[in-house]
């Protein structure tokens, strides 16, 4: 019997302790929300949050950073599905970029929207210095989403608040590209407003420059030239900005990282102890490298390069077949690394040939891993990109630590005079900004261009600047859409070097009206094992593939947000 | 006189009808402890009786206690006086003194005492047969199907209340009238029988056993229940039924083996297995509740060997009892605790031989070449449609053929290099005694297998012992421990540097040189073969349990029992990566063609799970005439605590020393984190039962969780069923063919909070959302998911339909379900517009699912002359439909969930075929990308005249349909033989990843694909496998019908054939037996899917890193 009260009592003790407040847990790991955002320093951890979606599309082979030109005609991306879909015209709604792009854009617009909105309530405990450089830096990050989300899919829907109840997120419809534009300007304008005198210049963070740099963009792919030229005009004279000298260096890491580089307005930046890596170096690389070779320059982007005598090469008499690679700008040395290079201690050949490379530091001859003789996997173009590539970062190979320029000084000058070019006001400033892009740096000293042009001899002039000045940095695919030249040259195929033969034997190319190479290799006689090498044929359906299709999974949600022409 | 004296004592059939009930109760039942067999020990009597006779003296014990008194016929005198008093005395005690100097004898048998006529007392016995020469003696044995003696059981002469019982070893001898005599013959858990003596002086009686023993027991939550009882739907397994499949896991010998549970396995991975019990109930977590002895644990947790008893409960009425975490069906599993006294030790061990039941064929270096060049032709069309280049001219392609220099030109088939036959060895010993303060039962246990790829190992051991004391008549103790280890070593880092990491490997690249130089793959790296021969890329993990249960069982008085437990459980899973890299040779030259990039390294995983479960239950039975009361009542608190750890580093100078301090610090990583949740809960039932004919019963839950937000918290969760025996009916008395039948009827409602995130309630700040600026990290904060706070318990009603028929006096049984399950309120992670800024889909409570479906289950077992046969076949469906989404569809990939379909059904383009040409295709409506001769051709569905998503149909149920299995077992002298097949009926599957896609990700194509279209050798528009491509898609890999197939199999799981020593020649060796086996697991397989690599029972993923096995055992079970 004592057992019995002995248990009895246990039983009750146990009993009456079971309340609600037994079986409450909350996070051990952080705080929660609703309290949050009040101070300075969370405040603060909130605007650096913002910055989590630069690049739209992040990670693995295609990544806007240093990939997005692969949906173009400059370079070609292999190994991803989602590249060969959207290269191939088979990109449809259920395609998962468009809702990872849409995605990214709205979580980084929503942060902002957010913090918008605690510095307001909690302005008081914020100096106004530190307000100003926060609210410059959200504003400017909400206009960069903005502009990234109308670029791709024209209308979307707009807040500029945030969005408490899933019902009101579901009812939100798509506003007008040119109203949400608007918005934009406005978000920059603001960004400039609050950055002005602002110190902070370190690399990453948003600036008065990069706000005007952006705004003169978010113009110019909009047809907007007025605002272009107006907002290119005030960083051009803002005296903050200038060329680097030598173009070779503008990509190394140490120059982008020195206070001396004066050409850098916004770039991404990495870093390993943030978890925060690019693997870019890993898709570029060469076989001998231990790379790759996913990313790489089309025949297309070579062919687009220059002679030294500033003719194309269909017309240059400084052009020989044969010797394909001289002579030429020298923007394409610093850019691409071409066969016969020396690359990373061995010389760089694919050609089916070349079973053994010239290992120039130790004087032997090696095995050619880029051979494909050995692996059809290895580059196949037969070029490499040059841009970014770092050695030091080579032992482990897809954790980059070095940045990437989202914005730099030369696309400000070709901005102005590209919108002074479309509004036709082609006066020396115009050429001048050209001219300084062409010959402004020690190590390419191109032809200038004369004046006296037409306004569509000068369309074609600016328009290959921005191809070859710009190359692989990502803002190509935007440029062939706003200048509607991609339905001509994404129903070209991409072509790369040929596996055999010789340079002599390669097709005729000309250029057309916006400086791109058409080729004849319809009618050329190839080598009996594919000597000239078609990689893909791409695929663009003008009625359809300038704006891409709304992401199934919001259309599922929200069925009035209705979807783009023909998808 | 005498007959009329004896009426009171010869078998009382209700009392001994009482004793059964009791004694199966007891035994079966682990939380009530006394054990029946020690009875007769622990049992004080207390008596004074003085010159009485000893019918008197033995009525009086007999109304004490559960002893009946048995006479040995008519040689006992009853109306003897004795005289007796003793105080707390055992019942030998007393008896010794009651029958001193009668010339009588006693003998216990548990509850059961005899007395008869001492041996030596001759006089008597002769003067007895003297006073009736008309009647004789017959002598007889009682023995069971094995030849083993039946002690104890009951002899009556039909027509009349002359009886006896059997002695020791199965003997009786019994006085009948002359002329013909029929004696009928019983014992608890046998078929009765009846034998016409005829002139015979001795017979020899076979008792079977009843294999549908109405008085046969089965857990049920808290508790146990006899199986004619029961009003909800359990399957009850036998332990044995398991450990005799011998197979390494509990969930592999359960499969099949229980109606409305189905199994299934992913890959060959040992430990892998996937439990649904009736479908697939809600949109998220599916898994069981899985209880060992209450505990919840997996069946990964016990040795099959160590299993008593599995019950699944089906219905709400018979899992509510489990309220909040029943939803999806739970699994009890009892384990093995001692009841007897003897010592018995069990050894049984087996070794296996085990290889891959499919691997993928591979091409060889030509027809890989032809291929290729296949594909890049189709790539590299030119606008006017004439095909592109090829890469392997025609010339090398027969250079290669021709060459006998295999270095020079390779055909390698990494696969069959990579796979070989593997031993697996288990092991398994357990000891079980008792006496009446202590019982005891311990096992160990052990298992080996390496692996079919080098590298691989898997070994697993386990310690469970289960011990109760007797610490007083209203005490008990006892302690559960149970530990359980398993390694699993395994030579990749992932899955896709195990078998998919081998397929990457084209047979036109060497994997190792004939000199022993290992060859490198397509980009002249390393070939994942090297790696897994090398140990380059290890992966070690364990797996830790301790589980231990205390309890205290009070049972104050009669019908009332009150149990306390505590059973704390650690889990740890641990694993060490370690991941090295090599050089690569040429062959001929030695020159290095390839160094490691990255630096070697190493990471350590760690979790930890703490769960602390307490219980309270109070259990109590009452039986007033007709009406049979019981009730439980309960409290339950479970605490769980996680923890994960994660360290990283690289760059180690001596990479012989595979651990964290050996490397650098430079580059090191960790992380960490803790998540808890707690359960409280009260519940209880009560059951009643009139006449054993009309069975009632109702159980309540009611449930708090720590994953929803204040007000939030609680769920109630009732149910109801009843039942009745209908064949208890004196209307039914006269159906003889039907011995048993009961119909069932139940509804009742469940809850689910599993599955969904522990703060799945609560808005959070993400505090690393770092941002780089100028190079290094920033701290940056952000809410990264949203929350609904007003989310709450999913709630899964249930109705079930059933029926239990035996026929034939129980020979052939049959029971059927129909049931109908509707999860409301599902807690669903559905999509939120992306414009609200979040990335996550948070838990909603959304949606309802139908599942409709049936259980049939039949068996039969019967006897050919010396032939026993036992058939068991089950059959079960069920019918899955989303009923309700808000309105809402979620497609992925090719799955959809939709209102109207099931779950998961299969959503794509309807295929007809491929274009034949390319002028064909060209003419076609524009679809997705520039189409070609050989790509499929879709149809437009919604007569649009375009062909886009909106052509997308629904076109399969990925749902197993017409589950069923069938056991096929019998006896033959000593040997014995089963065989086990099982299946799925109708099933849609798909064919996905590389099977569509041979050249994805530099993978090598099968044999399979070898029918691929061509425009040149294979312009045939019904290929199997359509155009080729590297690195060019366009319709091909779009979601359609044309990858559809048919998923229906059946498979060959188990083959057993054994023998069994005779007990002669045991005997002399002190062994009480000797069992010898041969099994076969996995043996065959036919299926629709045609795929070499494939696994019928996962028809979704084109192949894992770890092909299924089948396996060939010999194996031995001894007992001492």
């Amino acid at each position: 019997m004592k057992y019995y009260i002995l248990f009895s009592g246990l039983a009750a003790i146990m009993l009456l302790s079971a309340c609600d407040s037994s079986i409450e847990r909350s996070s051990l790991t952080s705080p929660t929300a609703e309290t949050f955002f009040t101070n300075e320093t969370e405040i603060q951890g909130g605007v650096n949050a913002c910055y989590n979606f630069l690049n739209e599309c992040k990670g693995g082979y295609f990544d806007a950073n240093y990939s997005l030109d692969g949906l173009a005609d400059t370079e070609y991306l292999r190994g991803d599905n989602t590249i060969a879909t959207i290269n191939g015209g088979a990109m449809d709604y259920t395609t998962s970029t468009c809702s990872t792009i849409w995605g990214r854009m709205y979580q980084g617009i929503g942060r902002c929207n957010l913090i918008i909105q605690k510095i307001d309530e909690n302005q008081n405990n914020l100096s106004e210095s530190v307000k100003k450089q926060f609210l410059g830096e959200v504003y400017f990050l909400r206009a960069y989403y903005y502009l990234k989300l109308i670029s791709y899919f024209g209308d979307v829907q707009y807040t500029d608040k945030p969005i408490e109840t899933v019902s009101e997120g579901k009812s939100i419809t798509r506003t007008a590209k040119a109203e949400v534009l608007k918005h934009i300007y406005s978000d920059f304008d603001l960004a400039a407003d609050y950055l002005n005198g602002s110190t902070v210049t370190t690399l990453g963070r948003a600036t008065r420059g990069a706000a005007l740099a952006f705004k003169a963009r978010a113009a110019l792919y909009n047809g907007d030239y007025q605002t272009a030229k107006t907002a290119a005009k005030q960083v051009m004279d803002s005296g903050t900005y200038s060329l680097y000298p030598t173009y070779e260096d503008l990509f190394s890491e140490a120059v982008m990282r020195s206070s001396s580089n004066k050409e850098l307005i916004f770039a991404a930046d990495y870093d390993l102890a943030a978890g925060i890596t690019s693997g870019y170096l890993r898709f570029v690389a060469s076989r001998m490298m231990g790379g790759y070779c996913t990313i790489v320059p089309t025949e297309a982007m070579i062919d687009s390069y220059e002679c030294i005598d500033g003719k194309d090469i269909s017309e240059s008499s400084l052009f020989n077949k044969a010797t394909r690679f001289e002579n030429r700008d020298p923007r394409l040395y610093y850019s691409v690394v071409l066969p016969g290079d020396k690359w990373f201690g061995v010389i760089f050949n694919t050609h089916k040939d070349s079973t053994k490379c010239y290992n120039y530091e130790t004087n032997t001859w090696v095995t050619n891993k880029d051979c494909y003789a050995f692996t059809q996997y290895c580059s196949f173009s037969g070029y490499l990109i040059r841009k970014y590539v770092n050695s030091a970062y080579l032992s482990s190979i897809d954790q980059s630590e070095n940045p990437y320029y989202l914005c730099r000084y030369a696309e400000v000058l070709l901005t102005y005079a590209e919108a002074k070019i479309e509004l036709n006001e082609i006066d020396q400033s115009c050429l001048d900004a050209i001219n300084l892009v062409r010959c402004g740096r020690t190590d390419v000293k191109m032809p200038v261009i004369p004046s006296g042009l037409s306004q569509t001899q000068m369309r074609k002039v600016i328009r290959k600047e921005r191809k070859v000045e710009l190359a692989f940095e990502n803002l190509r695919f935007q440029d062939i859409l706003r200048w509607k030249s991609a339905e001509k040259v994404m129903n070209r195929p991409k072509l790369g070097r040929a596996f055999l033969g010789s340079l002599s034997q390669w097709p005729d190319v000309t250029f057309d009206e916006n400086g791109d190479p058409v080729y004849d290799y319809n009618n050329y006689v190839p080598h009996p094992s594919t000597d000239f090498r078609v990689i893909l044929n791409c695929y663009f359906n003008p009625d359809r593939d300038y704006l891409w299709p709304i992401p199934q999974r919001e259309i599922l949600m929200n069925p009035d947000l209705g979807q783009n022409l023909n998808y | 006189m005498k007959n009329k004296e004896r009426d009171h004592y010869v078998p009382l059939l209700k009392k001994v009808k009482r004793i059964m009930k009791v004694t199966t109760l007891f035994i079966l039942c682990a939380i009530f402890s006394i054990s029946a067999s020690t009875y007769a020990q622990n049992y004080k009597v207390t008596i004074n009786k003085q010159n009485s006779t000893i019918i008197e003296v033995l009525k009086e014990i007999e109304k004490n206690s559960e002893f009946t008194f048995f006479f040995n016929d008519n040689r006992v005198n009853v109306n003897q006086h004795v005289s007796v008093m003793a105080k707390n005395a055992t019942i030998n005690e007393v008896l010794d003194k009651v029958l001193r100097n009668t010339g009588y004898v006693y003998q216990i048998i548990d509850r059961q005492v005899l007395i008869k006529a001492s041996a030596s007392d001759k006089t008597n016995e002769r003067g007895a047969v003297a006073q009736q020469s008309n009647k004789r003696t017959i002598t007889g044995t009682v023995k069971d199907p094995n030849g083993e003696p039946i002690i104890g059981a009951n002899i009556v002469q039909k027509g009349s209340t002359n009886g006896t019982i059997t002695d020791v070893d199965g003997n009786f001898t019994i006085t009948v009238p002359l002329g013909n005599a029929t004696l009928a013959v019983s014992y608890i858990g046998y078929q009765g029988t009846e034998i016409t003596v005829g002139s015979k002086s001795s017979v020899a009686v076979i008792l079977k056993e009843d294999t549908e023993m109405l008085d046969e027991v089965v857990v049920v939550g808290y508790g146990t229940q006899k199986k004619v009882n029961l009003t909800g739907s359990v399957s009850a397994v036998k332990g044995e039924t398991l450990s005799n499949k011998n197979v390494m896991s509990a969930a592999q010998s359960l499969q099949g083996m229980a109606s409305g549970l189905t199994i299934t396995t992913s890959n060959g991975e040992p430990d892998d297995a996937t439990l649904r019990v009736r479908g697939i109930g809600t949109l998220n977590n599916n898994d069981p509740l899985v209880l060992i002895d209450g505990v919840s644990s997996s069946l990964n947790a016990i040795d099959p060997n160590d299993i008593e008893s599995i019950s699944v409960l089906k219905d709400a009425a018979s899992a509510s009892i489990y309220g909040s975490r029943a939803a999806s069906g739970v699994i009890l599993i009892t384990s093995k605790h001692a009841k007897t006294d003897k010592l018995i030790i069990t050894y049984k061990g087996s070794v296996s031989s085990v290889h891959a039941m499919s691997l993928p064929k591979l091409v060889n270096s030509l027809e890989y070449m032809q291929m290729y060049n296949s594909a890049l032709a189709n790539d590299t069309r030119k606008d006017d449609g004439t095909l592109g280049g090829h890469n392997y001219s025609d010339e090398l392609m027969e250079t290669w053929k021709n060459s006998t220099d295999r270095d020079a030109y390779p055909n390698s088939n990494i696969i069959d290099e990579a796979f070989h036959g593997s031993t697996q060895t288990q092991h398994y010993l357990g000891i079980a005694t008792g006496n009446e303060k202590f019982n005891t039962n311990t096992s160990v246990n052990y298992s080996w297998e390496d692996g079919i790829l080098s590298n691989v190992k898997f070994n697993r051991y386990g310690i469970r012992s289960n011990n109760e004391y007797h610490i007083s008549k209203i005490l008990n103790l006892g302690i559960d421990l149970s530990v359980r280890r398993r390694f699993y070593d395994n030579p990749y880092n992932n899955g896709d540097d195990g078998l998919a990491g081998l397929m990457r490997q084209a047979p036109i690249y060497q994997t190792q040189y004939s000199n022993g130089i290992w060859g490198g793959n397509y980009a002249g790296t390393p070939n994942s073969l090297m790696y897994i021969e090398n140990k380059d890329k290890m992966t070690y993990e364990e797996w830790s349990e301790i589980l231990g249960r205390f309890f205290i069982t009070l049972t104050p008085f009669k019908g009332l029992s009150v149990d306390f437990s505590y059973a704390p459980k650690i889990s740890d899973y641990k694993v060490k990566n370690v991941t090295k890299d090599e050089n690569l040779y040429n062959y001929k030259t030695g020159e290095v063609t390839y160094t490691p990039k990255k630096p070697n390294s190493m990471y350590r995983k760690q979790t930890q799970t703490r769960e602390d479960d307490y219980n309270i239950l109070a259990h109590y039975n009452i039986s007033l005439g007709k009406h049979d009361i019981s009730a439980l009542g309960g409290f339950q608190y479970l605490t769980n605590h996680y923890e994960y750890l994660y360290a990283y580093r690289d760059g180690n100078p001596f990479p012989q020393f595979e651990e964290l301090d050996a490397y650098s610090v430079d580059n090191q990583k960790n992380n960490g984190y803790t998540t808890e949740w707690a359960l409280m809960s009260y519940f209880g039932r009560i059951n009643y039962a009139f006449a054993n004919k009309y069975l009632l019963e109702a159980n309540v839950r009611y449930d708090g969780s720590s994953r929803f937000a204040n007000g939030y918290k609680w769920g109630l969760f009732p149910s109801f069923s009843a039942g009745w025996r209908f064949t208890e009916e004196s209307f039914m008395k006269n159906f003889n063919l039907l011995s048993n039948g009961k119909l069932r009827a139940s509804w009742g409602e469940l809850g689910n909070q599993s599955g969904i995130d522990t703060y799945a309630s609560a808005l959070n700040v993400n505090t690393s959302s770092y941002a780089v600026f100028g190079g290094s990290a920033a701290p940056g904060y952000a809410v990264t998911n949203y929350a609904t706070k007003d989310i709450t318990w999913e709630t899964t009603k249930v109705l079930d339909f059933g029926i239990d028929l035996g026929f034939l006096n129980n020979k052939l049984n049959a029971t059927f379900d129909w049931y109908k399950k509707r999860t409301s309120d599902i807690l669903m992670n559905k999509n939120i517009p992306y414009i609200l800024g979040y990335s996550n889909s948070p838990v909603q409570n959304v949606g309802i699912v139908d599942n409709k479906g049936w259980d049939l289950s039949l068996s039969y077992n019967d006897k050919a002359g010396k032939l026993n046969y036992q058939i068991t076949a089950i059959l079960s469906d069920v019918h899955n439909k989303i009923i309700d989404m808000g309105g809402d569809r979620s497609i992925n990939g090719v799955n959809i969930n939709q209102e109207g379909y099931s779950i998961g059904s299969l959503y794509g383009m309807v295929a007809d075929g491929l274009f034949s040409s390319w002028a064909e295709a060209q003419s076609a409506t524009p679809q997705w990308g520039k189409l070609q001769g050989g790509d499929i051709k879709f149809e437009d569905m919604n007569n649009d005249g375009k062909i886009n998503n909106d052509d997308r149909v629904v076109m399969g149920n990925t749902i197993p349909r017409y589950s069923y299995s069938l056991d096929l077992a019998a006896q033959y002298k000593n040997f014995d033989f089963d065989a086990f097949f099982q299946g799925v009926g109708k099933r849609d599957a798909y064919v996905s990843g590389y099977y569509q896609y041979p050249f994805q990700n530099e993978t090598t194509p099968l044999k399979e694909h070898l029918d691929y279209w061509d425009e040149v050798t294979n312009p045939n528009p019904n290929a199997t496998l359509p155009r080729l491509s590297i690195n060019q898609q366009t319709n091909n890999l779009k979601e359609s019908t044309f990858w559809k197939r048919n998923g229906a199999y059946l498979r060959l799981k188990n083959i057993q054939i054994g023998y069994t020593l005779p007990k002669e020649i045991l005997k002399t060796l002190l062994i009480s037996k000797c069992r010898f086996f041969i099994v076969g697991s996995n043996v065959f397989t036919l299926d629709h899917l045609h795929l070499s690599g494939t696994d019928a029972e996962s028809p979704f993923s084109a192949y894992s890193s770890y092909p299924i096995t089948k396996s060939w055992s010999f194996g031995v079970e001894v007992q001492f």
